[in-house]
C-alpha cells in the first residue's frame, strides 16, 4: 500500500510532464511494477519489480530529457549526465545527485539487466532500489 | 464535523471525474507533502488541507506549502481547502495569500478549473536552484560524512547574489516556532540542533524543519524568495539504534537540515555547513 502512493505520486508527475502517450508508456510499466509484487516466488517477484521499475525509469528520463532540452539520450546515466551538464529549465542537476543516482541506480540497473542468474535477494534490497529509482525520477523531473 | 479523512475521500470522488488524482501523495523529498495531488497532462494541482497544529501555527502550513512548492515541478498549482465546518476565519488572509487559490468544499470542482487557468508565479528557478543544490549537498553528507570536503567542492557557485540584501546576521531562529526546551547553537549561518522526544522521527523534526524553512524563504503571495541563506544539521537524541531513512535524510535536507551521526562531530559539521554557504560569495 505504501508502494501504491509512492508510485502514484509518480504516475501525476509524469502525467502532466509528458504527452498523454508517452506518459501511458511509463505508467503502464509503474503498474507492472505493482502487478508484479502478486507473483508468488520472490526472486522472480523481485527480480520483474527491479526491471520494470527500471523500464520506466529509463523511458521516463529519456523521453523528459529529450521533450524538455531537444537532446537524445540512450540510457540512465546519459540523461543524469545532460541533466547535471546542460541542465533542464535553468536548473542542474546538483554533482552529489549525479553521484547518488548513478551508483545507486544506473550501476546496479546495468547489473541485473545483463547479468544471468542474477537475482535480488531480499526485499529491503528490492525496496531500496525502487526508492532510490523513484527518487532519480522524481528529482529530475522537478529541475 | 466531517474529519479530515473523510474531507479528502470527498475530494478525490469529485476531481477523479476530470483528473488523475492522488490522495496523501508519497513525495520522495518531502516528510509532509499535499494532502490531493491532480493530474492532467500539462497541469499539476496540489491541494492543502490545514492540520489541527497549522490551524494554531500558520508557519507550519506555510512550511508545508513551501517545500511542496520546491518539490514539485514549477507549473504546479496549489490550493487551499478550508472545510465547510470551520469558521470563515479560521484561515488568516496573508496564508490564504500565499496559495494560487483557496476554497471551500462546496465549491471544489469550479475552484479547480479557475485555478489550473489561472495567472500564477512559480518558485523563481534562482531559488529552486539553490534549494535542490543544498538538499543534494545535505542528503549526501547525511549518508557520506567522511566525504565532507569533497561535496563542499562540488557545490556550484549559484546564481544568487553575493551583493544580495541578506541581514550580516540571521535572523532568530526561534522567532519562526521551534519547540520550548529545543537545544540549538549557531555558528555563524549554521545551526545544530539536538531535537528529544518520542513518536516518529518526522515529527519531532516538523517543528525545526518549519522554524528553517519560515527563517531561509520569505514570501508575499506566491511569490518566494530566499530571505537568509542558511543550512543546518540535526543529531537526534533518545534515539539509539535508529537508522535514518533514506527518505527521512531527503526531506530533512530540503528543510535545510542534514541528518548526521557521530560520525561528524557538531563542530566538524559546523565548518562544513558554512563552508558550503560561502560557496555562493
Amino acid at each position: 500500500m505504501a508502494y501504491r502512493r509512492r508510485v502514484d505520486a509518480l504516475k501525476a508527475l509524469v502525467i502532466s510532464a509528458m504527452s498523454a502517450a508517452d506518459a501511458t508508456a511509463v505508467n503502464d510499466e509503474f503498474e507492472r511494477v505493482c502487478q508484479s509484487g502478486m507473483i508468488r516466488l520472490r526472486p522472480r517477484r523481485w527480480l520483474l519489480e527491479v526491471i520494470h521499475s527500471c523500464r520506466a525509469l529509463d523511458t521516463g528520463l529519456q523521453t523528459y530529457v529529450h521533450q524538455e532540452t531537444g537532446r537524445v539520450v540512450h540510457s540512465i546515466g546519459g540523461a543524469l549526465a545532460e541533466a547535471r551538464d546542460h541542465g533542464i529549465h535553468g536548473n542542474f542537476l546538483p554533482i552529489p545527485s549525479f553521484h547518488t543516482h548513478n551508483a545507486a541506480v544506473a550501476r546496479v540497473r546495468n547489473y541485473y539487466m545483463h547479468q544471468a542468474g542474477a537475482f535480488p535477494t531480499t526485499a529491503s534490497e528490492v525496496e531500496r532500489l525502487l526508492d532510490d529509482m523513484n527518487s532519480c525520477l522524481h528529482e529530475v523531473l522537478v529541475l | 464535523m466531517m474529519g479530515r479523512g473523510d474531507n479528502l475521500a470527498r475530494l478525490s470522488r469529485v476531481l477523479s471525474k476530470s483528473y488523475f488524482v492522488v490522495q496523501r501523495p508519497d513525495i520522495p523529498y518531502l516528510l509532509e507533502g499535499p494532502d490531493l495531488l491532480a493530474s492532467q497532462t500539462g497541469r499539476l494541482l496540489a491541494i492543502f488541507l490545514p492540520k489541527a497544529r497549522e490551524y494554531e501555527d500558520w508557519r507550519r502550513l506555510a512550511a508545508r506549502l513551501i517545500l511542496s512548492r520546491l518539490a514539485l515541478p514549477a507549473n504546479t498549482t496549489t490550493l487551499l481547502v478550508i472545510p465547510t465546518d470551520r469558521p470563515s476565519n479560521a484561515v488568516d488572509q496573508e496564508t490564504i495569500g500565499l496559495f494560487s487559490a483557496a476554497t471551500d468544499n462546496r465549491e471544489l470542482s469550479r475552484a479547480v478549473d479557475k485555478t489550473l487557468v489561472e495567472q500564477r508565479k512559480p518558485v523563481p528557478a534562482h531559488v529552486r536552484g539553490w534549494a535542490l543544490e543544498r538538499a543534494s549537498f545535505l542528503t549526501a553528507l547525511a549518508r557520506r560524512p567522511e566525504t565532507g570536503n569533497r561535496l563542499v567542492g562540488q557545490a556550484r557557485p549559484l546564481a544568487v547574489s553575493p551583493h544580495a540584501d541578506f541581514p550580516l546576521t540571521p535572523p532568530d531562529l526561534w522567532r519562526f516556532g521551534l519547540p520550548q526546551g529545543a537545544v540549538v547553537e549557531r555558528y555563524q549561518r549554521a545551526y545544530i540542533a539536538f531535537p528529544r522526544g518520542k513518536g516518529s522521527v518526522a515529527s519531532v523534526i516538523n517543528p525545526y524543519s518549519s522554524a528553517l524553512v519560515n527563517s531561509t524563504f520569505s514570501v508575499i503571495g506566491e511569490a518566494i524568495e530566499i530571505a537568509s541563506p542558511e543550512l543546518g544539521a540535526i543529531y537526534l537524541q533518545d534515539r539509539r539504534g535508529h537508522i535514518v531513512t533514506s527518505r527521512e535524510s531527503r526531506g530533512t535536507a530540503l528543510a535545510g537540515w542534514a541528518l548526521l551521526d557521530d560520525r561528524l562531530p557538531p563542530s566538524l559539521a559546523a565548518d562544513l555547513l558554512n563552508s558550503w554557504l560561502a560557496r555562493l560569495s
